[in-house]
């Protein structure tokens, strides 16, 4: 699978083992980075192969696998991949070629919510196992939910953030801009 | 060396009622015993003395009874029932479950509660047998640790059906359940009545027990590390717990 960001291919890849992704990586002309968080034990390896004019540079992500799988999101403004895995995001300067963010998770990372859609270019969210929190793309927390119980789902509706638990009586409502509870 | 208090049949749980407590009265040791089952203890109390079978209530009751009776008398007795049990180790122990506890205990443990020394009676037990373990029992508590007083009752909700890959509706809920209980069934431990009862008599251990605090968030909610043990092999657990309810888990390890 292919994705594009400006004038860059992004190939996502997953390997059965640590060696095969170590291998893909060693053969990228522009240098790796590997991103690994947790007790990794090479259950489960990722790559992010990112091609250009002047050849290929590679990302491998290493995390124990607690069932879900890392997720990117793609910062076209700034040509930044963001990185959600483990209890970690990392901000990937594709230009660069090196981390240029880093945020440690209290829980499971699960996914991103980007606000593009919205018209919401500075910040996004990211959605964990039992928090929701906003970052700017620089890496900057800007707020944080934790919340009483697993989330079950998060839905952004309009100014506000929807938010239902697996177990608990819900749903619950927080304002988008600052993550306080709407009463 | 015989236990001078137990001569005084009339003394409770030999004049120390504080660290040891006998509903039957007949062994002082018993609850300290049983209460020492944290799974730790229990682990490293069935790794010891190969009863590495666990994970089910009888195996469970099995282990307290020969500890039970092994600490009954003399140190004499305990030297003896050590001997007895030397051969069957080689028997009990599966390669592979010994690979297991050694990852395991490889990873980084930050509790320092957990870094206690094995006994010395049993010290002469392990180079001969079990090789691999003079790396890893360092790690292991004795079998016999202060007893855990039982003061509270886990808040579980229902998030054993989280464990036991029962979770519905979001996706990554859907996956994370499932993806616990393959670990879960990796080491022989399954979604029925004594999958059940074990996990729960584990998370009544597990927010009982003060030294297997690895962590407090910013909330305060406290993460907690204990060890799975299961017929074929172990995990690492990690809780997190607001106060005495349960939170969420994560499983570190794969069983073998």
């Amino acid at each position: 699978m292919l994705l594009t960001l400006g004038g860059y291919l992004i190939k996502l890849d997953e390997w059965a083992s640590a060696s095969e992704m170590t291998n893909v990586l060693g053969k990228c002309n522009l240098g790796n980075i590997e991103l690994y968080k947790g007790l990794y034990s090479g259950q489960a390896n990722y790559t992010l192969l990112i091609s250009s004019l002047q050849g290929k540079f590679g990302i491998g992500i290493g995390v124990d696998n607690v069932g879900n799988r890392p997720s990117i999101l793609i910062d076209y403004f700034r040509l930044n991949v963001i990185i959600g895995f483990g209890q970690v995001i990392k901000i990937v300067s594709i230009r660069e070629r090196r981390v240029i963010g880093e945020n440690n998770l209290e829980y499971n990372f699960y996914q991103f919510h980007s606000l593009y859609h919205i018209d919401v270019n500075d910040f996004f969210l990211v959605q964990s196992e039992v928090a929701i929190a906003a970052f700017t793309y620089q890496g900057k927390q800007i707020w944080n939910y934790v919340g009483e119980d697993i989330i079950d789902t998060v839905e952004v509706s309009g100014i506000r953030i929807v938010l239902k638990f697996l177990y608990l009586p819900s749903p619950i409502y927080l304002k988008l801009m600052d993550g306080t509870p709407i009463k | 060396m015989e236990r001078i208090m137990s001569r005084n049949g009339y003394t409770y749980v030999e004049g120390n009622p504080i660290n040891l407590s006998d509903p039957s009265g007949e062994n002082p040791f018993a609850a300290a015993i049983a209460l020492a089952a944290n799974p730790f203890a229990l682990a490293a109390g069935a790794a010891v003395l190969g009863l590495a079978c666990a994970a089910t209530p009888a195996c469970r009751n099995a282990v307290s009874d020969y500890l039970e009776k092994t600490f009954r008398d003399t140190d004499d007795y305990v030297n003896k029932c050590i001997t007895d049990v030397r051969e069957e180790l080689e028997e009990i122990f599966k390669p592979e479950i010994i690979e297991a506890v050694h990852d395991l205990y490889s990873q980084p443990l930050t509790n320092p509660g957990l870094s206690r020394p094995l006994p010395p009676a049993l010290l002469p037990l392990v180079p001969p047998i079990l090789p691999p373990f003079v790396e890893i029992f360092p790690a292991i508590p004795p079998i016999v640790i202060s007893p855990i007083i039982y003061s509270s009752i886990p808040d579980i909700g229902r998030k054993l059906e989280y464990l036991f890959g029962n979770a519905t509706s979001n996706q990554h809920n859907i996956d994370r359940s499932i993806q616990m209980e393959r670990q879960l069934n990796s080491i022989g431990i399954f979604d029925n009545e004594n999958g059940r009862l074990y996990i729960n008599e584990v998370l009544n251990n597990t927010v009982n027990n003060p030294n297997n605090i690895v962590g407090t968030q910013e909330n305060g909610r406290i993460v907690r590390e204990t060890l799975l043990a299961g017929p074929d092999g172990f995990l690492k657990m990690e809780t997190i717990w607001d106060g005495d309810r349960l939170i969420t888990f994560n499983l570190f390890g794969t069983g073998r």
